[in-house]
């Protein structure tokens, strides 16, 4: 199974000014990423940029499979204006 | 027939088409099955197809939408997207409108 480190580090390599959390493993693997990248993208277009980080990993298995959630900083704060829960934005949790 | 030609005509013989892990009664894998609920709540009948006994279709696909997991959803032979998508969508209100507009 990949190193959840390795997986961050290689998504900041590709969003270096992303906030990138992780949680969870095997078949419930959580990517969160905000960054600005995604702005005027639509979700399965940053889907695919993001999975297509880790293309090798999930054709050869030693990444089973991953769930991605990529917004926008504009999009966080609305969803968390929306869900009036206030987390900010390095803490997110699962 | 080749790989690439079972897919269009599995697609085109299925206007809503979820390729998962396992079946929607046994999902083998916590994504499809988040996929197959999502869908089986609509209650709008779909196609279905078990990756896992069908390695060769599995690959194919992975190419053909250029999209490296499963589940993969497909309406009107287009890729919605994964369970992350199916889900956002459930929950925006789009996806019902999307699979009345296709169903047969």
């Amino acid at each position: 199974m990949m190193e959840e480190a390795v997986i961050i580090e290689r998504v900041k390599s590709s969003y270096p000014k992303a906030v990138v959390e992780a949680a969870g493993e095997d078949c419930n693997f959580q990517l969160f990423i905000i960054a600005d990248a995604f702005d005027g993208q639509s979700l399965l277009q940053r889907q695919k940029d993001v999975l297509g980080l880790f293309k090798d990993e999930l054709s050869n298995g030693s990444l089973h499979a991953l769930s991605v959630t990529a917004k926008t900083p504009a999009e966080q704060e609305k969803a968390i204006q929306a869900s009036n829960v206030h987390i900010s934005l390095d803490e997110i949790t699962v | 027939m080749k790989t690439k030609e079972k897919i269009k005509q599995q697609l085109d013989e299925n206007p809503i088409m979820l390729y998962m892990k396992g079946t929607p009664k046994e999902p083998k894998c916590g994504f499809s099955s988040k996929a197959a609920m999502a869908l089986n709540s609509t209650e709008i009948d779909y196609a279905y197809v078990n990756i896992l006994e069908a390695p060769l279709l599995a690959m194919g696909l992975k190419e053909y939408a250029d999209f490296p997991t499963f589940p993969q959803l497909y309406i009107k032979g287009e890729l919605i997207g994964g369970s992350d998508i199916i889900l956002a969508m459930l929950e925006s209100g789009e996806l019902v409108p999307m699979l009345e507009g296709a169903k047969i």
